[in-house]
């Protein structure tokens, strides 16, 4: 049975579906952010437009990832919560493996300068983590590039 | 991570589907499939805290809302879809969607209904 994940892939073979989804998922990713540094220090929605100097309203959209707010704006509203926006690019998929979760992290961090770089090295890497992960051990390491699994990689 | 699917009708019909495919507004198709990534990994609460969706209200004002019973949203787009979270499952049902207009949000929410009491009695 097809379900929307299904539809996605075919809709996103449209050049002008791609963008406007683009669109959606960035508008989110900034509100779910924004969402997610409200209630970690915690302030209500009111409290935080009252720092801001912006409507409770206006809020709500941020974080429901309705507006679309400039760059600019996102740094300043950050920076009031004394952060900073930093991003980062995941490539688009239709398909979610629901039993692993994909973060990006730094080559060094992983292979320290003195040990030597596998073979298909680069300048980042991706980690494929099993949902049900017991340890260390059981991380796979992949290549950011191609997302083939790089043999004997493991988590130091 | 929870699944998302679309409820199919004993008569093969499925009604959220038809709905978005015949949406050929381009704002409507990528908000919706924005919405339902989030449906599959998010915090149900948080998603209720950030107004993406809220629990549909029962139907007269002695009827208790049904748990699980969510109207998904987009206000800028105009568009409700109501599903349906099946915790046994782990997984969410989409049931209905709709253009929001002043006029219809009852009458479409007594069709959302009508679906969900169908999947409760054994629909897929």
């Amino acid at each position: 049975m097809a379900g929307p994940r299904d539809d996605l892939k075919e809709e996103l073979k449209n050049p002008e579906f791609v963008k406007e989804y683009g669109s959606e998922v960035a508008k989110n990713e900034i509100g779910k952010t924004l969402f997610k540094i409200r209630k970690r220090m915690p302030l209500t929605q009111k409290q935080l437009s009252d720092k801001l100097g912006i409507s409770q309203p206006y809020i709500a959209k941020l974080e429901s990832g309705e507006a679309n707010p400039t760059i600019g704006s996102v740094g300043e509203i950050l920076a009031v919560l004394g952060f900073i926006l930093v991003t980062d690019t995941v490539p688009m998929k239709s398909e979610v493996n629901p039993t692993q979760s994909t973060v990006f992290v730094n080559w060094e961090y992983l292979f320290p300068p003195k040990e030597s770089l596998p073979p298909q090295a680069g300048t980042s890497m991706e980690i494929t983590i099993p949902a049900k992960q017991k340890s260390k051990d059981e991380v796979i390491i992949c290549n950011a590039a191609t997302a083939c699994p790089i043999k004997g990689g493991s988590v130091q | 991570m929870r699944i998302v699917e679309y409820y199919k009708r004993p008569n093969g019909r499925e009604p959220a589907r038809d709905w978005v495919n015949s949406e050929k507004n381009s704002s409507i198709r990528p908000s919706f499939y924005d919405r339902q990534s989030q449906l599959e990994t998010e915090n149900i609460q948080d998603l209720i805290d950030r107004n993406i969706i809220e629990l549909i209200k029962g139907k007269g004002r002695k009827t208790p809302p049904i748990p699980g019973f969510y109207e998904l949203k987009h206000k800028t787009c105009k568009w409700r879809m109501a599903v349906y979270h099946d915790q046994k499952r782990n997984t969410v049902i989409l049931l209905h969607g709709w253009r929001k207009a002043s006029h219809n949000q009852d009458a479409e929410i007594d069709k959302a209904r009508t679906l969900l009491f169908e999947y409760m009695q054994g629909g897929t």
